[in-house]
């Protein structure tokens, strides 16, 4: 799906209505989709100062995660998922999702071809070895928690997923595939207290016509991994613009997203392969910091343009600066 | 938190906002504006001395409340006839001391006397504009500051009777995500932050200014980025241009000063006013402090040292744990809110630690008091870096003359070194090394009284600020908060103005006592002006 198109099928509620997204968030889940799509070309930096930063960090994020996930399909998130599995050491605790999102705890004993087709054996607590095949519906995640005890009984709980809803908005993926896959990538840089409230406002839908729209909630799409269950696969970090010093991440981050000027101050050094989109507001008394920052930045030898589809649509009300880093 | 659907609204006026000029032609304020300009060009480097000094911002204070308040110019806020009145009794010494500028001086009280009750101003022109084209929603007038929102309410009340009165508010309250329907504001956008009118609450902008003052310039009328990318598409910035386009010319009065319009604090003045106090005044400990400019023209000092810290609630935080907090006095910045006591001591922390010390208090104080005047007495007898380095090769490693210097402060909030092993080092040199485990275990708590003083009044204003109303708060820019353990005292919160970053040693008495300067006190000697200067207000 073209990265202008992301947010074709999402929709809000106001006053009783659902109405389509506006001209400005619509922009930024393109912006963050086209960022997505060009970071094989090198690191992009990326400045939007808007009126408020409500809820623009996250439509950002959107626009990435979607752009990662759409183009991937059950076939590919599989072999994906493989590989992954089948690095996993034995003796290694794990949860096996059932089909009908269940959880059974157990641990890595061997990764083995059986008729031809590759798996992993799991020791579960509920009914001893289970097999696993590559592409197999039944999925591993990983757990950190000690290895279970097999005397006790399996402890169970359905993982949300939110099926209607990522269903409607993401077509091509598997809703609960696409809850249990994990693929990180994206970290947001911001005030957790206000994130995880917008992450979770209900005023989201999605759905080819009105009257058919599944309600659900930017977190549905973004699995920001502080607010999914502990050992459940996620998409999006969230890093508090606060710390000094955050946990070094266990992944390549591939689009950081700033949300406002003091976390693009003292953050920006930070995930210096991965994209930056920094998003800063009129009013934020700390703007004129940032924007020196990023007019240096945009000065230094070495940068180039950086062609985006979106900067045609810049919203009114809104300025935008972007290009790509020089070579490292 | 905004909804989704709230937010849009804000993006919605950014992107269909319009700007309006409506110009009051008023010729009596414009000649009286410019004749302040005059004056102080007339006044030439005598504009420094102290007597002009105060006769100048007397009268450059009642133009801008003149020219930014929404009420008419002969309004009983803006004090005019009796500020004529006191002016020209001043003014009776300056035939002996001033014969130059006598006949000047006469001719701005002239031209501030012959502003009448004209019906021209810039809020009656709001109040015609909407009779003519109701908004039919919320509107506001909003205002450069906060001591013209009460006034200009009551103004606004009484010439529109049973019309719709708009709200009268101060422009920080537009960082709220209210919407409204029309927004006036009274005066030159230039006495606006930019953030006004880029990311504005409304679609429709109407600025209501006195002609001839510039009225459309902004403070920054710059894409921020435009240097870079080959479009943007700033619709507020191009709703100015438009407006300044569509406006009719008007020419400026030639004697006004345009930059000069606006009340700026005069740091030097203050400075100049401590130094004298320095040397007239008693034998008061000094400290290193800097002075910081408060809403409503109020000021405080608070001590330029490593460490120190002061209770502030800031309103821009996100976060609710976020809003109270003790911050690095370094680290203040205009818009925060400030909490001072204007009663008793400055510090409350101290009172409030003392309270929770109980019978104990007295006499731990004392030896917090006794230790460090032994070692302030070892300092005035051998000079600071002579006891630094002595303190040094007896083992007390953190010794320096900062650190000696801070140790001898005679704030309370210094009350011993963090290491045991340093402080009993000092003890012994200042001849208490036989009671250093009793200070020691005293002091101690001393600490401990004070960072749990820090907490129960982070803890109690939380929940204060969490039940106050924060629009009433941006709109007065001052709140009175109080908490019972502070013994009785209320605590009052400030808006920052502005911040010198200048330190000079002020007497330990003013530190965190929030003072006004006597801006009424113009026609006194000026003897008797620098004594009032620092008069402590509750």
């Amino acid at each position: 799906m073209p990265p202008s198109h992301l947010a074709e099928r999402l929709v809000y509620r106001h006053d009783g209505e659902w109405l389509p997204l506006p001209s400005w968030a619509s922009f930024l889940v393109g912006l963050g989709g086209e960022i997505a799509e060009s970071e094989a070309a090198g690191p992009a930096l990326v400045g939007v100062v808007l009126p408020i930063r409500d809820y623009a960090a996250l439509l950002v994020a959107l626009g990435t995660v979607m752009s990662r996930a759409s183009p991937m399909s059950e076939e590919e998130a599989n072999t994906r998922f493989w590989e992954w599995q089948a690095d996993l050491p034995p003796g290694r605790p794990v949860r096996v999702v059932l089909p009908d999102g269940r959880l059974v705890d157990g641990v890595i004993d061997d990764h083995t071809i059986e008729g031809g087709r590759p798996g992993t054996w799991v020791r579960t607590t509920k009914d001893g070895r289970r097999w696993i095949s590559a592409g197999s519906t039944n999925r591993i995640q990983p757990s950190d928690r000690a290895a279970p005890s097999f005397k006790r009984n399996p402890q169970r709980r359905r993982i949300r997923h939110a099926a209607d809803f990522v269903a409607a908005l993401l077509p091509d993926q598997n809703p609960a595939l696409y809850a249990s896959t994990r693929e990180p990538g994206c970290v947001i840089c911001g005030t957790i207290s206000t994130l995880e409230t917008e992450l979770g406002e209900g005023g989201f839908g999605a759905g080819p016509r009105a009257a058919n729209v599944a309600a659900g909630t930017l977190q549905d799409i973004l699995r920001a991994r502080r607010l999914v269950g502990h050992e459940e696969a996620f998409r999006t970090e969230l890093v508090a613009a606060s710390s000094s010093q955050p946990d070094p991440l266990d992944y390549a981050v591939h689009t950081a997203i700033f949300d406002g000027a003091l976390a693009f101050v003292k953050h920006r050094h930070r995930w210096r392969r991965a994209c930056h989109v920094v998003v800063l507001s009129e009013a934020d008394p700390h703007l004129p910091e940032a924007v020196d920052v990023l007019k240096e930045a945009a000065s230094a030898p070495g940068r180039r343009g950086l062609s985006l589809q979106e900067l045609d649509a810049i919203p009114m009300g809104c300025e935008l600066v972007s290009f790509r880093a020089g070579t490292p | 938190m905004a909804t989704f659907a709230e937010a849009s609204s804000v993006y919605q006026c950014a992107s269909d906002v319009s700007v309006r000029l409506l110009e009051a032609e008023n010729t009596s304020v414009l000649a009286f504006a410019a004749s302040v300009s005059d004056f102080k060009r007339s006044l030439g480097d005598d504009s420094t001395d102290l007597y002009w000094k105060n006769y100048l911002r007397t009268l450059k204070r009642c133009r801008f409340d003149m020219l930014a308040a929404a009420v008419a110019p002969d309004y009983p806020f803006v004090g005019q006839t009796a500020l004529v009145a006191r002016l020209r009794e001043q003014l009776r010494s300056c035939d002996e001391l001033y014969p130059t500028h006598a006949g000047a001086a006469g001719r701005v009280l002239d031209a501030l006397q012959s502003v009448g009750p004209l019906p021209e101003s810039p809020v009656i022109m709001a109040a015609r504009d909407m009779q003519t084209s109701s908004p039919g929603g919320e509107t506001a007038v909003v205002l450069a500051n906060s001591r013209f929102v009460a006034p200009s309410h009551a103004f606004l009340d009484a010439v529109l009777e049973d019309e719709q009165v708009p709200t009268a508010i101060h422009y920080s309250e537009l960082a709220e995500l209210k919407t409204w329907e029309r927004l006036y504001f009274v005066g030159r956008a230039w006495w606006f932050p930019r953030w006004v009118f880029t990311s504005p609450r409304s679609r429709d902008l109407v600025i209501t200014c006195y002609a001839g003052l510039d009225p459309l310039r902004l403070r920054d009328d710059e894409a921020r980025f435009s240097r870079f990318n080959r479009s943007n598409a700033l619709v507020p910035l191009r709703a100015f241009s438009r407006a300044v386009q569509d406006k009719e010319p008007t020419v400026a009065h030639p004697a006004l000063d345009l930059d000069d319009l606006e009340p700026v604090v005069d740091w030097g003045g203050l400075s100049a006013a401590v130094r004298e106090r320095r040397f007239t005044g008693s034998q008061e400990e000094e400290v290193d402090a800097f002075p910081v400019a408060l809403e409503h023209e109020w000021f405080v000092f608070v001590e330029d040292e490593d460490g120190a810290s002061v209770h502030a609630i800031d309103l821009t935080a996100e976060e609710n744990e976020e809003r109270v907090r003790q911050v690095d006095v370094r680290d203040l910045e205009p818009g925060m809110f400030i909490l001072l006591r204007t009663q008793g001591s400055g510090d409350f922390v101290v009172t409030i630690a003392d309270r929770l010390l109980g019978p104990l208090a007295p006499s731990h104080r004392a030896k917090q008091a006794e230790w460090k005047g032994r070692l302030r007495h070892a300092v005035d007898t051998k000079g600071l870096t002579v006891v630094a380095r002595e303190l040094e090769e007896r083992g007390c490693g953190i010794a320096n003359p900062v650190n000696v210097h801070r140790w001898t402060s005679p704030s309370a909030r210094v009350i011993k070194t963090n290491k045991r092993e340093d402080f009993e080092k000092i003890l012994r040199y200042v001849g208490l090394g036989d009671a250093a485990d009793e200070y020691w275990k005293a002091l101690r708590k001393v600490t401990s009284a004070h960072l749990r003083a820090g907490r129960l009044i982070r803890q109690r204003l939380l929940e204060q600020v969490e039940q106050a109303d924060l629009s009433a708060l941006r709109r007065a820019g001052r709140a009175t908060f109080h908490l019972k353990e502070a013994d009785g005292g209320a605590l009052e919160a400030f808006r920052i103005v502005d911040v010198s970053r200048h330190s000079e040693p002020v007497p330990h008495t003013l530190l965190r006592h929030p003072f006004k300067v006597e801006t009424d006190d113009a026609g006194r000697a000026a003897s008797q002006l620098r004594l009032d200067i620092f008069e402590i207000r509750p």
